[in-house]
């Protein structure tokens, strides 16, 4: 299961999505909006992707995980849009014969995802402020 | 275009000695390619550009059309972006460009009659 999506992510669906006989083992990761950040308070997050392409950069992660860490299968859902604190910002998920395997796989689609994706977060401030978070940009942008 | 043109006179004479050089190579790659036939003029194409996220505000646009010469790089569209919005200055190295949902090389050549996608520093998850 590989999706983009505006609609909140429903666990149990992508849960039914990775479940196999021939998996001893599952593992989750799921990421949420977190409130502070860099001593600012944030109220909401706002997701932007390069559509088409986001979900083809995420279908090439689960595959190549799926085939370097012999996984049953691999899902990687992430949304887009308006996601205030607490809300459910991604979630990868791996089965696998054992346990290793579905816990390494998980922890690589998630770092390769935040590597490659063309996926972008606006931070909003409780104070009325937004930021675009562009690694790297030390520098915040001219006007 | 017409925020390029507005622009154009400032960054011309910086811009134009090494664009003159680079026509001419290539003038002189394609004349030794097609055997000497001699087309000094350098075809330009119109290469669409899209921007995402924080780097629309940078340039205070989320689609613009340059000119470039044919069988431009991403190098030389890099140069282009630069010469036309300076406030990339600082932004420009880490820039990344696609084609059809598909990461470009450096030195790739950017198809002709392209919409070329270029993406700041990408922070999902």
């Amino acid at each position: 299961m590989i999706k983009l999506q505006h609609e909140p992510i429903d666990i149990a669906t992508i849960l039914q999505a990775v479940k196999d006989p021939r998996a001893g083992g599952i593992a989750f990761f799921i990421g949420s909006v977190r409130q502070f950040t860099g001593g600012r308070t944030v109220s909401a997050l706002v997701f932007e992707a390069a559509g088409e392409m986001a979900e083809q950069e995420m279908k090439r992660i689960v595959a190549e995980a799926e085939r370097q860490f012999g996984l049953v299968r691999g899902a990687l859902v992430h949304r887009v849009g308006m996601l205030p604190v607490g809300e459910i910002i991604v979630v990868a998920a791996a089965s696998a014969p054992h346990r290793k395997a579905a816990f390494d796989a998980v922890m690589w689609m998630v770092d390769e995802l935040k590597r490659t994706v063309p996926i972008w977060k606006k931070e909003l401030y409780e104070d009325g402020q937004a930021a675009w978070i562009h690694p790297g940009w030390e520098d915040p942008p001219e006007g | 275009m017409c925020r390029l043109c507005g622009i154009l006179p400032v960054w011309f004479s910086r811009l134009l000695p090494a664009e003159i050089g680079r026509v001419i190579m290539n003038a002189r790659t394609s004349t030794s390619k097609i055997g000497g036939s001699g087309a000094l003029l350098q075809e330009a194409v119109q290469i669409r550009v899209r921007f995402f996220a924080g780097l629309k505000d940078r340039v205070g646009s989320e689609l613009v059309q340059l000119e470039l010469p044919q069988g431009a790089t991403v190098v030389q569209l890099k140069e282009k972006l630069l010469a036309s919005y300076p406030s990339l200055r600082s932004a420009i190295s880490r820039l990344v460009f696609a084609v059809d949902n598909r990461y470009l090389k450096a030195e790739e050549e950017l198809p002709k009659d392209a919409e070329v996608f270029c993406f700041p520093p990408v922070s999902g998850g």
